[in-house]
């Protein structure tokens, strides 16, 4: 990332479910970081989600979800990222998620998932990190 | 393909990414402003504000449909403060406006107030955005303060949001927007007062430059009187293209960015000249008392021969 550029982070929720409190949370968290959020949020489609990534030219892509639809959202999310040329922009879940599954999404390009355990300040630190 | 070619070819990335080079004035960003340049003036640009919460952002997703409808491209740019102190912002515009973001022939972009240079910084993405060909480039703004006013002045037609209000007097007379929306909404119709704020509005505007502001009833929610308050801002834009005023505001404008730019250049060197010690005894003789600023100003003024 260029220097003395604040971090672009889009925070949205892929899936059915309408619990936008974490997503919420986080956004502020990142906001208060110096973090500039593109909020989108709730139900939006993998469409949605990567045609804001696009146009909104961010650093880190934040999903939170919990419907349990993630291993069809997630994967399907990454694949158009590829096709839209933008396959190189970080994406973190938050989201209960069974640890086989963590892997794969792992395994499938992921960054980082975290759990109903972690912090905001952990996540973060951790998207600091990675830009 | 070099940028140009791939800008107007409506390259969403290249798009998105010039914008960022745009929004931090990087030489890559002044560079193809440059080239840009003459493929700009073709778009006309709308500013809408109006104070928090007043149904902004679910207007311009209803304008934007509406414009689709009638085939027409569109760039959004939707400006949201942020805090001065850590430069953070959310950036929530979008929210109402997802319905559109898969329409390739929108681009939407959000962008943080944080730097004071906003307004230069949107009329340098409205500038990319019309050299991608959009037709209508709409920019959200809260109406409050100068960082507002900078950003509206871009705009070729100004729409200022008002809703139903109880009081004797319009709220937005006290932040001198009456004097320049060029078409006037009472968003949230189907409140109570909403009658009433229309009739006490019509008494406060006036015409300027032989239009008379138009006054539109809508309810952003359900996408009522959002077609009578797009034919408003297309009336508007006929009636610059006609009276001529359109080249008079943007020659105007035209002007006063040159001359910004001018004097960003001689800032820079006069800062460039002081910083030697050629003037640091003047500089002690203020602050000891012996001289007083106006009379140290003169001096400089003097042995530079300005
Ligand atoms: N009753 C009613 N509510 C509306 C109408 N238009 C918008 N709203 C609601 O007003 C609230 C604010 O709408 P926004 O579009 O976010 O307002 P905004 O002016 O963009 O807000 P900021 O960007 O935060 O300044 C939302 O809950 C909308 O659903 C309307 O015509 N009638
Ligand atoms: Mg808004």
């Amino acid at each position: 990332m260029k220097k003395g550029k604040n971090i672009r982070v889009l925070i949205a929720k892929p899936g059915l479910d309408g619990h936008d409190r974490g997503a919420k949370v986080l956004a502020r968290a990142c906001r208060d970081a110096g973090m500039e959020v593109i909020y989108t949020g709730i139900r939006q489609s993998p469409e949605q989600i990567v045609e804001t990534a696009l146009q909104e030219d961010v650093d880190v892509i934040g999903l939170s979800i919990l419907s349990g639809a993630h291993m069809s959202i997630i994967p399907r999310i990454l694949e158009l990222l590829n096709e839209s040329g933008i396959g190189d922009i970080p994406v973190i879940v938050g989201g209960i998620i069974p640890p086989d599954d963590v892997e794969e999404l792992k395994r499938r390009g992921v960054k980082a998932i975290f759990g109903p355990g972690s912090s905001v300040n952990e996540i973060v630190e951790f998207i600091k990190s990675i830009t | 393909m070099d940028l140009v070619e791939r800008i107007r070819s409506g390259n969403k990335r290249t798009l998105s990414k010039l914008i960022t080079e745009v929004e931090y004035d990087t030489e890559t960003g002044r560079e193809a402003l440059r080239e840009l340049y003459k493929y700009t003036g073709n778009a006309h640009v709308v500013g809408i504000t109006g104070s928090p919460g007043v149904g902004k952002s679910t207007l311009v997703a209803r304008i934007v449909k509406e414009l689709r409808k009638r085939e027409i491209s569109v760039g959004v740019v939707a400006v949201d403060p942020s805090s001065p102190f850590t430069g953070g912002a959310i950036l929530g515009d979008r929210i109402r406006m997802q319905e559109l973001a898969c329409d390739p022939e929108v681009f939407i972009r959000s962008v943080s107030s944080s730097a004071g240079t906003v307004g230069r910084t949107t009329k340098n993405i409205i500038r990319v955005l019309d050299a991608a060909g959009k037709d209508v480039i709409v920019i959200e703004t809260i109406g409050a303060g100068q960082v507002d006013l900078d950003v509206l002045n871009v705009a070729d037609t100004k729409v200022i949001v008002l809703m139903p209000e109880s009081g004797d007097e319009i709220q937005m007379i006290k932040a001198g927007l009456l004097e320049i929306g060029d078409v006037y909404v009472i968003n949230k119709a189907d409140l109570e007062n909403a009658a009433r704020t229309k009739s006490q509005l019509s008494l406060a505007i006036k015409e300027r430059d032989g239009w008379i502001p138009e006054i539109v009833m809508t309810i952003a929610t359900s996408g009522e009187g959002v077609e009578k308050l797009v034919d408003a801002i297309f009336a508007h834009k006929k009636h610059l293209e006609d009276s001529s005023n359109l080249r008079k505001g943007r020659l105007e404008a035209v002007k006063s960015e040159v001359v910004e730019i001018l004097v960003e250049k001689l800032k820079m060197r006069f800062y460039e000249k002081f910083s030697n010690a050629r003037y640091s005894d003047i500089f002690e003789q203020v602050l000891d008392k012996e001289l007083d600023p106006f009379t140290a100003a003169e001096l400089i003024e003097k042995e530079e021969g300005l």
